[in-house]
């Protein structure tokens, strides 16, 4: 009984404390900011799809977080790739101008899904998700309006500008900053404290005077918001896509193996999480070629199985047991 | 201040609760006993609105509150604890009452700071400061008893439903949570109690109701009710002498 | 002349209906009985569809040969997954049983994705075009059969259910665990049998698809979902339910089909639409079976 009385002196952090975590953050930023001048084409294009899954898995994860898991979460990052797309095809209209539209229609279907949900368990919501972003991917491969199967193609982004990637990467590092910060603000507010009541017992939350409907569906539409934005580079940035791969599963299971194994529920888990997995995915695409996605597939079972807290919760385990041998005082 | 109109409730062919009415004034103490299955819960689930009534009314201040959503009637002024208590796991008991604190007024809510400044002010009352930063699962059942006593309060509420707070505890964990129900009830919060522990209903209610298979069999003063042959038949089974407590608010 | 399209529409979606017939009788055991969401149920189907191809482009067996096969091979999975994956998931929360079935579903699309490729394949059998006239309507031999055999299928399973000690046990079992422990019931064993059982009934379903449609590795997914929109329709749990829901998908299907600008796309979204319409309105489907 001795260890655990220590641990009550300190509060368990289930909202990420700031203070010296902000050196960190401004270091990090600095760094992602100025790293890209450095390095060549393809580490760029590699760095600006690590910042486009880290919006997807930021997002995921807030979702998450109110106990909301979406297995469709393609379907949001393709709505807005689509809105992009076809803003940009059939009306010219400027690229922030697409993608922020994109990221406003992916919000309302996110809406429109959460109010549908609201009352669903948490099983039914999966389900629900999923079947949206397969059946978005199947409709949208056969009907005129887009396209079908072949998809659409943008201009590309920052056309003429020998430095367009580097500008490409600038404009997902931005999208990438606000959502974090975003995300960070409502894990510091009031907000987490609501998202967490509703996601440990909604109904015990209720009586203390918490709206799960406001909170469940706000999560919802900020998760689809940003992710949609992300959508909307990607297509800017790829400059043509198609069903396959702007709802594709993969991308909706890496949205959630990307909070799972860099730390669920954490705010610097899914940002660890997406760098982990987009260099890893890319690794595998190239040397193991089709069939990578069985790794992922292994990940989630064990990570279900043996690792809830993924790499996160490692890491908990090893801090705790430094402390207790006495190595560090409590933080 | 609050009132049950006919009140009924059916689970599919089951009726939980039948016809029941009664009214409760401000700055009262009601107990509320009866049988096991006898609606007790039901009832408290009906007023916090997470059961809708089959037929009648539930009014506080005159308001209709039945069919009206639980977060509502919480900021309305309407508190409770569960019987088998619902922390919620992962938090400290300080963040489990902040929740309480932010939101149980406004659907806005106040600043985290603000609220965890009333939560230690909480759980000072309650006795519970020195465990304020222990994870709720650590905790003794009786400390896990009193941290849902401070859930309820935290959202300051004018009218308190306590579900069986008692169960579970020894004699001195007993009268220690007497002793804070009784400083509640003194600031002027009306409170309903629901228990088996007849030692806190005399101790506590000035007034007992008494509920069997969803009915009302008895409604007036505790050692009225407590000597009423009905009652001791159906619920206490054997002859069981009350002596009026000049402890007992009235 | 249109009132004949419209039966043909009507005919054609219940014929498909009794082929997803079988896919959901599988997943209403699972779901039903052991209370698990198996989302690599599809997978069985997608086993089966590949068994039956390669036993057909191999060595020239029969489908119809191979079903007994496919049976026996997704019995076997079912078996590994039931006791290495399923046994320690069952109590815990649906949300759990969701992400670990789903990698599980992942991980057996991508072995077959690297073993034989993703390449589209189907079979064409010497029956395979051959159609019967039945009064004005134009019925397709192979699928005519399948129908047949899904009907078998499912009169089997629920005759099982009926008549015989194991069926009991699982209806005990369904209705209340412990009760049926108490009876002496070997409850771990009545889970082993209806996950194996749902998983053959998906083998065989995955034998009738590579008759009539073409398999590649991801077909689980796509069948999952329409194995749970029919079952959430129906009511978890009810073989009748599940029946009745996946007619009402068929034919759903074929008149949104037909009728439809672009039908074809859309009659994919029937299911979710249907998903989506049930839970709303009841979260218990149109047909209730559990007790209690």
């Amino acid at each position: 009984m001795q260890r655990k009385d220590k641990n009550k002196d300190r509060e368990p952090a289930i909202l990420d404390k700031a203070g010296k975590g902000l050196f960190v953050a401004v270091f990090i930023v600095i760094l992602f900011t100025l790293l890209p001048l450095t390095v060549d084409r393809y580490t760029l294009h590699i760095l600006i799809l690590c910042q486009t899954f880290v919006v997807i898995s930021v997002c995921w994860n807030l979702l998450a977080m109110t106990r909301q898991v979406s297995l469709g979460h393609a379907a949001f990052f393709g709505l807005g790739a689509y809105t992009s797309a076809l803003l940009s095809d059939r009306l010219s209209t400027p690229p922030w101008l697409d993608i922020a539209s994109g990221g406003i229609v992916a919000s309302f279907g996110a809406i429109i899904l959460g109010l549908i949900c609201l009352r669903m368990a948490t099983w039914a919501l999966a389900i629900v998700t999923f079947s949206f972003a397969e059946a978005l991917r199947v409709i949208s491969s056969m009907i005129e309006f887009t396209e079908g199967a072949q998809g659409i193609s943008l201009l590309p982004l920052f056309e003429g500008n020998p430095n367009n990637k580097l500008f490409s990467y600038y404009l997902i590092l931005v999208i990438a900053l606000i959502t974090a910060v975003a995300v960070y603000f409502v894990i510091q507010s009031r907000l987490a404290y609501a998202f967490r009541a509703i996601h440990d017992d909604e109904q015990a939350a209720s009586t203390l005077g918490v709206n799960p409907a406001l909170f469940k569906l706000l999560a919802f539409t900020i998760s689809a918001f940003f992710t949609g934005l992300a959508g909307g580079f990607y297509a800017h940035y790829t400059t043509h896509i198609e069903p396959a791969t702007a709802f594709n599963v993969h991308i909706s299971v890496e949205a959630q193996l990307m909070p799972l194994i860099g730390g669920l529920y954490t705010f610097i888990g899914p940002i660890i999480g997406a760098f982990v997995l987009t260099l890893m995915t890319e690794y595998l695409r190239v040397s193991f070629g089709q069939g990578y996605m069985i790794f992922y597939g292994i990940i989630l079972v064990v990570t279900i199985m043996f690792l809830p807290e993924g790499i996160i919760g490692i890491y908990k385990i090893v801090w705790s047991k430094v402390r207790r041998a006495g190595l560090v005082r409590g933080v | 201040m609050l009132e049950l109109e006919n009140v009924t409730k059916y689970f599919g062919g089951l009726c939980a609760i039948n016809d029941v009415s009664f009214s409760v004034k401000e700055n009262e103490s009601v107990g509320l006993i009866g049988p096991n299955g006898s609606g007790k819960t039901t009832l408290f689930n009906l007023i916090t609105g997470v059961y809708r009534c089959s037929s009648g009314k539930i009014l506080l201040w005159g308001n209709r509150i039945d069919g009206t959503k639980p977060f509502r009637i919480c900021h309305m002024g309407v508190g409770r604890t569960f019987q088998i208590t619902r922390p919620f796991p992962h938090m400290t008991v300080r963040e489990n009452v902040a929740i309480g604190a932010i939101y149980g007024k406004t659907v806005k809510g106040i600043s985290p700071r603000l609220a965890l400044q009333r939560a230690d002010d909480v759980l000072e009352f309650v006795g519970l400061a020195n465990r304020k930063h222990t994870l709720v699962t650590n905790l003794t059942l009786a400390d896990k008893k009193m941290v849902e006593l401070a859930k309820a309060i935290s959202t300051q509420p004018k009218l308190l439903l306590l579900d069986e707070v008692m169960a579970g505890l020894n004699t001195t964990e007993v009268a220690e949570l007497m002793e804070t129900v009784r400083k509640i009830y003194h600031s002027g919060t009306t409170v309903i109690i629901i228990e088996h522990v007849m030692k806190a209903i005399v101790g506590l209610a000035s007034r007992t109701i008494v509920l069997n298979f969803g009915n009302k069999i008895a409604d007036g003063p505790t050692h009225e009710v407590m000597n009423e042959k009905g009652v001791i038949e159906t619920y206490l089974g054997k002859e069981f002498k009350v002596v009026r407590s000049s402890r007992a608010a009235s | 002349m249109k009132i004949q399209i419209f039966l043909q529409v009507i005919a054609n979606g219940l014929l498909t209906g009794g082929f997803y017939m079988a896919i959901a009788v599988g997943i209403t055991l699972i779901f039903g009985v052991l209370n698990v969401i198996y989302f690599a149920y599809g997978e069985s189907i997608m086993l089966g569809s590949y068994l039956s191809y390669f036993l057909f482009t191999l060595w020239g067996v029969d489908p119809l040969i191979s079903l007994p096969l496919a049976i026996i091979m997704t019995s076997l999975l079912g078996v590994i997954v039931q006791k290495t994956f399923i046994k320690p998931v069952m109590k815990a929360p649906h949300l759990n049983q969701i992400l670990l079935t789903f990698g599980i579903a992942v991980i057996l699309q991508n072995m077959v994705l690297i073993g034989v490729g993703g390449d589209y394949v189907s079979i064409t059998t010497s029956y395979s075009g051959i159609s019967l006239k039945i009064g004005p309507l134009r019925i397709g031999l192979v699928r005519f059969l399948e129908f047949l055999l899904s009907i078998v299928l499912t009169g089997g399973i629920t005759l099982w259910l009926k008549y015989t000690d194991w069926g009991r046990a699982v209806r005990a079992v369904t209705q209340n665990e412990e009760s049926a422990k108490l009876t002496g019931i070997n409850v771990d064993r009545v889970y082993l049998i209806t996950f194996v059982v749902g998983s053959a009934l998906g083998g065989a379903a995955g034998v009738m698809i590579s008759l009539i449609m073409y398999t590649f590795p991801l077909i689980g997914f796509n069948f999952v979902i329409k194995a749970f929109a029919i079952v959430i329709l129906g009511g978890i749990g009810s073989i009748p339910g599940a029946v009745a829901g996946a007619m009402i998908l068929g034919v759903t299907e074929s008149l949104v089909s037909q009728y439809f600008r672009g039908g074809s796309g859309w009659a994919e979204g029937v299911s979710f639409m249907m998903i989506i319409a049930v839970l709303l309105i009841r979260p218990g489907g149109l047909f209730y079976a559990k007790e209690g």
